[in-house]
């Protein structure tokens, strides 16, 4: 075989073995399509933990140094599950609960901050990083409450919470969120409770401030919407319950306190909002 | 075949070469293939206000839903609505939806402004993305006046 025909040959093989590799790549992810809803959560699951694992750092707790940076190579397969509620009051109330724990279960269970931020490189980081995070944010779930007859107010979804435990776990929904390997949050933003053929957004949003910066406090201030959680530093509740007091600050008010809410926390937080805030806030994406 | 020192070196130096080409073409061809796809695309993109309001002008339009026909002479009247078809079945029938599934497809909620009276396909979860307002003639019994139908458009969930 002279040397030409070598050559050739070899482009034609590494030709062949690229195209190959596209097309089993298109074919598993075509596969994939139709999954389970347990399949769904544990695909999720070992995604986020593998990309955990795999997370690189470099110099990143000084911020002296010349370059710091976290590279996270491994993806987040995860996909938002559509899922029809049926049922009276109970027993909606038990399964909102546990996809609230399902989806804190699916992202780490506090474990990792700041794990569904992309890579994430910075020169000079005194010079030029600003501790400013993107909303990385994340719908686990989308609930579609297919009965006539449920009515939950929100003080009975926060009791519910506060004092049920969880199917498989000797531990409350609440406890299993604020105290159970890391720390978190549950943001309850429908100051009308849920209703009957409506639907709701479970998301996952990773931790954003490094620093309460008053906008729990603001909540504090005007009672508008339930927030259960570990306050900065662990030292206290911070425990609302107002659907009245959310209409007095008005339409405006109230979106801009959602706003809010959704954009900026200091520790990782399961949110259940209306499905349009779940879209317009936060979504599908993975910030990379 | 026997080669020389130097002519050994050659062969191998040009797999490396061709080696690289081999992926960068490659690459270079999926990129070209995604460009042009995602050209057509952008061509053929609609708005979803189109694509839904194909569906939904059958409600005022077609017989078959709440358009009213004339028994004598057979006749439908565009942007109308009989009364006595004014019911869940006939929007059931009309726009069949999958109990189970189907909020992954378009669906509507109408309302009938003056009388104050609504349907809504099997799997409106009130997520509105938009709203339109169509007048129409309201059918009943033999009487016919002008109202105003309201469509509360939801796209897939």
């Amino acid at each position: 075989m002279n040397k030409k025909a070598i050559a050739i040959n070899v482009l034609i093989s590494i030709m062949i073995s690229v195209l190959f590799l596209f097309m089993v790549g298109s074919a598993i992810k075509n596969l994939d399509t139709n999954k389970e809803e347990k399949e769904l959560e544990v695909r999720c699951k070992t995604s986020i933990d593998n990309r955990a694992r795999t997370a690189i750092g470099v110099n990143e707790d000084s911020d002296l140094s010349v370059l710091k940076a976290t590279i996270k190579s491994s993806p987040v397969l995860c996909e938002t599950i559509k899922k029809k509620l049926k049922g009276d009051d109970s027993k909606v109330l038990r399964e909102i609960s546990e996809k609230l724990a399902r989806c804190w279960w699916m992202f780490g269970e506090g474990k990792y901050e700041e794990i569904l931020h992309g890579t994430d490189v910075s020169f000079l980081p005194l010079l030029f990083d600003h501790a400013e995070m993107k909303n990385s944010c994340f719908d686990c779930y989308n609930l579609m409450i297919d009965s006539n007859n449920v009515d939950i107010t929100p003080p009975d979804l926060t009791r519910y919470i506060y004092e049920t435990s969880m199917l498989n776990f000797n531990m409350t929904y609440l406890e299993y969120i604020q105290t159970w390997n890391g720390p978190g949050k549950v943001v309850f933003l429908a100051p009308e409770g849920i209703k009957s053929e409506n639907a709701y957004t479970i998301s996952f949003a990773a931790k954003n401030k490094e620093e309460d910066n008053g906008v729990w406090k603001i909540v504090g201030a005007v009672g508008g919407a339930v927030v259960l959680g570990l306050v900065t530093g662990g030292t206290g509740w911070v425990a609302l319950a107002g659907a009245a007091t959310m209409s007095a600050i008005g339409v405006s008010g109230v979106r801009d306190l959602k706003a809010a809410l959704m954009t900026e926390r200091d520790v990782s937080t399961i949110y259940l909002t209306h499905l349009a805030d779940g879209e317009n806030f936060c979504g599908n994406g993975v910030v990379d | 075949m026997i080669f020389s020192k130097k002519a050994q070196f050659s062969p191998a130096r040009k797999q490396m070469y061709f080696m690289i080409i081999g992926f960068v073409m490659t690459v270079i061809l999926f990129g070209a293939f995604f460009m042009m796809n995602k050209y057509k695309n952008d061509l053929t993109k609609y708005p979803d206000e189109l694509e839904s309001s194909l569906i939904y002008s059958r409600f005022v339009n077609n017989p078959h839903c709440f358009a009213y026909q004339d028994s004598t002479t057979n006749r439908t009247y565009p942007y109308s609505v009989d009364l006595s078809k004014f019911n869940e079945q006939r929007i059931h029938d009309c726009y069949p939806l999958n109990r189970e599934k189907g909020f992954e497809r378009y669906n509507f909620k109408v309302i009938i402004e003056g009388r104050d009276i609504e349907l809504k396909t099997n799997n409106f979860f009130n997520r509105v993305f938009f709203t339109k307002y169509y007048d129409v003639l309201i059918y009943d019994n033999g009487e016919k006046t002008k109202d105003r139908l309201i469509l509360l458009v939801q796209k897939e969930i």
